[in-house]
């Protein structure tokens, strides 16, 4: 799937779900949408790194 | 329009390494081991075509980068197009609008921590996520006392580590659902290794039998804690991924960069931590990046993995000695052999 041109060059908030569409078949946008959201969700709840390391 | 460029997305990051490479895949939090000659193919594919890229290697690799090419797509790292300008990189600026983002609180036997002024004064400095490490039993209600004072802060995590008590775990389902900052409890000195996920908050209670008895337990580098996101995959190429940001309070209540190191920087019943994070000497070690340090510099998971600088020997800028990775060989210095061969999906 093409990327619509007055999109292109620009840098919406969904910038990395374009690029999943433009390498991808559409099917996967859902999918892609699903993961982005849970990343986010998951950024916003628990912080991103390893505190301290104390067992393996 | 012929799709004769191969790139990554934005925000899967090449990484070369001494023996291989990695594919940082900061969405999906997954790191794809890849071997080195196809970071350079990726490299040079950023500004050539494929047909560029094979007649750069003499057309001797047109196989092999054809198939990773392949394979690449097809497992959703890269696409075809035929405008690479059209994707610019990711910006790979970090930054916080706080002075510390993460702080660890140690308790032992003698500690006389007053809950309350930490709260206060990690709150005064923008911390968002602390870590409690109790060294030793701690009722529930004391414990109770320890999270009520964080309802109402900025705070958004605080990470337990508990030891093993039939009284205080019996408890824990109960303030973990009234406390919901708490993302994660680890409890020491159990009878059994078990992890068990809370059913109505998604919290993990980490059971180990370990017993978490001092810092000196801290600093243990292993690929179970390796994170690719794009936070920490930012954060690291500038600043030290374990203490940039990070101010602690050991058991005897002495403010440092972090619980195992010797420096201290008073005592938070006599000293503002605003004006400790203004200190050169306390933020010195901040900017510690893995570039800098032995070995680590050009290992494949350099941006992967959570630094220390607390064990690392008689060279202060030598690998942390608890890591046992060596990527020149590739191998982990334990009875399990921890090396992962391309492609499989390591997460």
């Amino acid at each position: 799937m093409n990327i619509p041109d007055e999109l292109k060059g620009k840098l919406p908030l969904n910038y990395h779900l374009l690029q999943k569409v433009e390498g991808h078949k559409i099917q996967r946008i859902s999918l892609v949408a699903s993961a982005f959201h849970q990343t986010r969700s998951r950024v916003s709840k628990k912080f991103y790194k390893p505190i301290s390391r104390v067992f393996k | 329009m012929r799709k004769n460029y191969f790139m990554l997305f934005a925000n899967c990051v090449a990484v070369k390494g001494a023996s291989r490479g990695a594919i940082y895949d900061l969405q999906n939090e997954v790191i794809k081991l890849i071997p080195n000659i196809l970071v350079d193919v990726l490299e040079l594919a950023k500004t050539n075509t494929i047909d560029e890229v094979k007649a750069h290697f003499g057309h001797d690799m047109d196989e092999g980068i054809d198939r990773y090419i392949s394979l690449l797509e097809n497992e959703g790292y890269g696409f075809r197009t035929a405008e690479p300008h059209r994707f610019p990189p990711l910006s790979l600026e970090w930054d916080h609008p706080a002075a510390i983002t993460n702080a660890i609180i140690d308790v032992g036997r003698r500690s006389n921590h007053n809950y309350e002024q930490i709260a206060l004064a990690l709150d005064g400095v923008g911390c968002v996520a602390v870590q409690f490490r109790f060294f030793d039993f701690i009722g529930p209600a004391t414990l109770e006392s320890v999270l009520k004072v964080y309802n109402g802060t900025r705070v958004i995590s605080l990470e337990l580590i508990v030891k093993y008590d039939p009284a205080l775990v019996s408890q824990l389902p109960t303030l973990i659902y009234e406390y919901r900052r708490v993302r994660s409890v680890t409890i020491h000195g159990s009878p059994d290794e078990q992890r068990i996920k809370d059913e109505r908050t998604g919290v993990e209670l980490i059971y180990i039998t370990a017993e978490i008895d001092s810092s000196a337990h801290c600093g243990q580098v292993s690929s179970d804690h390796f994170v690719s996101n794009i936070g920490f995959f930012t954060e690291s190429q500038r600043f030290n991924t374990c203490l940039n940001r990070k101010i602690s309070l050991d058991v005897a209540g002495n403010i440092k960069n972090c619980p195992s190191m010797t420096t201290t920087f008073g005592k938070l019943t006599d000293t503002d931590l605003k004006d400790v994070v203004r200190q050169a000497d306390f933020k010195k070690v901040w900017t510690v990046t893995k570039e800098m340090i032995d070995v680590c510099k050009v290992c494949e998971f350099r941006h992967a993995c959570t630094d220390c600088r607390a064990f690392v020997g008689d060279n202060p800028l030598g690998k942390p000695v608890k890591c046992g990775y060596d990527p020149h060989t590739m191998k982990w210095e334990t009875t399990e052999n921890k090396t992962v061969a391309w492609p499989v999906r390591d997460a």
